[in-house]
């Protein structure tokens, strides 16, 4: 097990540092000159190349890129146009979509799971074209189109909820009816991708001998279901889980753009529409660095939950 | 080889073949998919010809028109036909779906398979790549494509294209590294194959449905993802007609024209299922591994 940890955070640590090169890189390719916008109004040659000194643009880029990287290291991200703290922007912005992802996966898995599970149990039967009709269109309509749907429903027509916005958690009620909305409309996709998922464990968990073996011993279709069916089969939805997390980044920045949320991903496409380069590269770092954690600990759940990945 | 191709009908070729038509064919599901991808390809490919209006013209004496017999599916806040620009908007969703498939397959395919082929090192470099770019969420990299090159359905196809190559690296270099451990690999070395010979002549041909059906779901993602881009502004740029840029415009208008945000989705949802539907009717015939 030491060892499989080892060799797994050590992989992750290279894609991470390979990584923070690509979005280091990247963020220098944007046309237009990082100095300049960061003097704004300013085009006085010696404040240009005051600000270039200042931010170490003067310098070559294996140097800015290091410097970078141990301030990071440190917790610092720099500062963005406006002065403020990248790192801080980004520390109040994530709790944000934070909440909203995890109410979002909650919705999938109310729903993802047990309509997968109730699909294969029922296979061929019409709960089961039902549940793979919803998961199609599910997967078929796009997020942002959900959300405009939502609010000529919910929002404009009957008043129910309000189109948008963000209201903090001290207010739990008003917070909820602002988030159930975006909740569900980044939800559904995950839904569907989960309901498939499960369908086609369960349907492999349900061949094999151990549920025939349990089914022998007389246990109840429940118990069979539940007991071992079911735990088998969520084993790869672990997986999943792992690699939704980019397309859930992705639905965050368009959910949070319609629905008017301040959250993560809206601030990624602000800081790209400004051109706020040291904003842009924390935004991506963070970002990425999620990413890769999340996968390490879905690998470590994974091989706790498999143990016969620890030895390949 | 060629002598066996020529013997028609009795060859295991074309009995496959026919196997997997009648096989499609009992799949009304499948069947209704590419009838309506068919569709959408030649309203893409003959939209001056279909639509009533061309994608730019104004009717100023209608404006936010309701669906009539002049305007059947009503017009926008410029008294543009919505009908004319869903017919236009369609030859963004498939250029964009098509082409970023086909470049993400051609750069995919060849380094998936490199890696699945030589192992050791060389699969080490490809695994890594790989989880650096899925370490990017699409929209990020396709959003970080726009800032650098500038906003353009050209860009965004590359950026969509781009955004599907780590997953079909995945793909081609578990195929390769499967299809290799086959009995006719040792034997097409013992007849003196070389490795480009073995690659192109004996895995890729072996990895062709499990590619189709990837690219038939590859599409559909494609087609709304250039929808998302253009809707944020980092896609197709008015006055150009795309089903996402129509959806930003009836953003304004949702309280008093509701109808401009649900005409072109509905265009998005029928061609994203309909692709969705052929995939896995395809998946289905072609995949042995689910076939019951």
């Amino acid at each position: 097990m030491g060892g499989f940890l080892l060799r797994k955070t050590g992989a992750a640590l290279v894609v991470l540092w390979l990584a923070s090169m690509l979005v280091f890189v990247g963020v220098r390719a944007i046309p237009g000159d990082p100095a300049i916008a960061l003097g704004a109004e300013n085009r006085d040659p010696a404040v240009i190349a005051a600000v270039r000194h200042k931010y170490l643009l003067d310098r070559p880029l294996p140097v800015q890129y290091a410097h970078w990287v141990w301030l990071a290291l440190h917790g610092d991200l720099g500062v963005d146009q406006r002065e403020l703290s990248v790192a801080h922007t980004i520390v109040t912005r994530i709790p944000i979509t934070l909440e909203l992802a995890i109410l979002s996966m909650l919705v999938a898995t109310l729903v993802g799971l047990p309509a997968g599970v109730i699909a294969a149990v029922r296979r061929g039967k019409p709960e089961d074209y039902a549940a793979t009709t919803g998961a199609l269109i599910g997967l078929s309509v796009p997020h942002f189109w959900l959300g405009l749907l939502f609010i000529i429903w919910f929002a404009v027509d009957l008043h129910w909820l309000p189109a948008s916005g963000y209201v903090t958690l001290h207010h739990p009620l008003a917070n909820l009816e602002h988030m159930v909305m975006p909740a569900i409309v980044l939800g559904a996709g995950f839904a569907a991708v989960l309901m498939r998922q499960m369908r086609s464990s369960m349907l492999t968990s349900l061949g094999t001998d151990y549920v025939r073996t349990a089914r022998a011993k007389g246990l109840s279709e429940w118990r069979v279901v539940g007991h071992h069916a079911v735990r088998n089969s969520l084993i790869t939805i672990t997986t999943l889980i792992g690699l939704q997390l980019g397309a859930l980044i992705s639905g965050a920045v368009i959910t949070e753009t319609i629905f008017g949320i301040a959250g993560f991903g809206r601030l990624t496409i602000d800081a790209i529409d400004q051109r706020d380069y040291t904003l842009i590269q924390g935004v991506v770092l963070v970002a990425a660095t999620g990413y890769v954690v999340v996968n390490l600990l879905v690998d470590v759940v994974y091989s706790l939950l498999n143990p016969r990945i620890r030895v390949s | 080889m060629s002598a066996v191709d020529t013997v028609t009908l009795t060859s295991p070729r074309a009995r496959r073949r026919r196997l997997l038509r009648k096989r499609f064919l009992r799949r009304p599901m499948a069947v209704a998919g590419l009838v309506v991808v068919l569709a959408f390809v030649v309203t893409a490919i003959f939209a001056p010809l279909l639509a009533p209006y061309s994608a730019g013209a104004t009717d100023f004496n209608a404006l936010l028109a309701h669906p009539s017999a002049k305007h059947l599916l009503g017009t926008d806040s410029l008294g543009r036909d919505v009908l004319s620009r869903i017919i236009w908007g369609a030859r963004a969703s498939m250029q964009a779906g098509f082409f970023s498939t086909v470049l993400a397959i051609l750069v995919a395919v060849p380094i998936g398979m490199i890696g699945g082929y030589y192992r050791g090192w060389v699969d080490t470099v490809v695994a890594r790549v790989t989880d650096v770019l899925l370490a990017f969420p699409f929209l990020i990299l396709a959003v970080g494509f726009a800032a650098i090159f500038g906003a353009s359905l050209l860009n965004a196809t590359l950026a969509l294209g781009i955004g599907a190559v780590p997953g079909l690296i995945r793909i081609a270099r578990g195929e390769t590294l499967a299809l290799r451990e086959e009995d006719y690999i040792p034997a097409a070395i013992a007849n003196g194959a070389g490795d480009a010979t073995i690659i192109f002549k004996h895995i890729l041909p072996n990895m062709t449905s499990t590619l189709i059906v990837q690219a038939t779901v590859t599409i559909p993602t494609a087609i709304v993802g250039e929808a998302v881009l253009s809707f944020l502004g980092l896609g197709v740029q008015p006055p150009t007609p795309s089903w996402g840029t129509m959806l930003q415009d009836a953003q304004s208008y949702l309280s008093t024209a509701p109808r401009l945000a649900i005409f072109p989705g509905l265009a998005i949802v029928l061609a994203a299922l309909a692709f969705n539907v052929l995939g896995d009717g395809l998946r289905d015939i072609l995949d042995p591994r689910t076939t019951r």
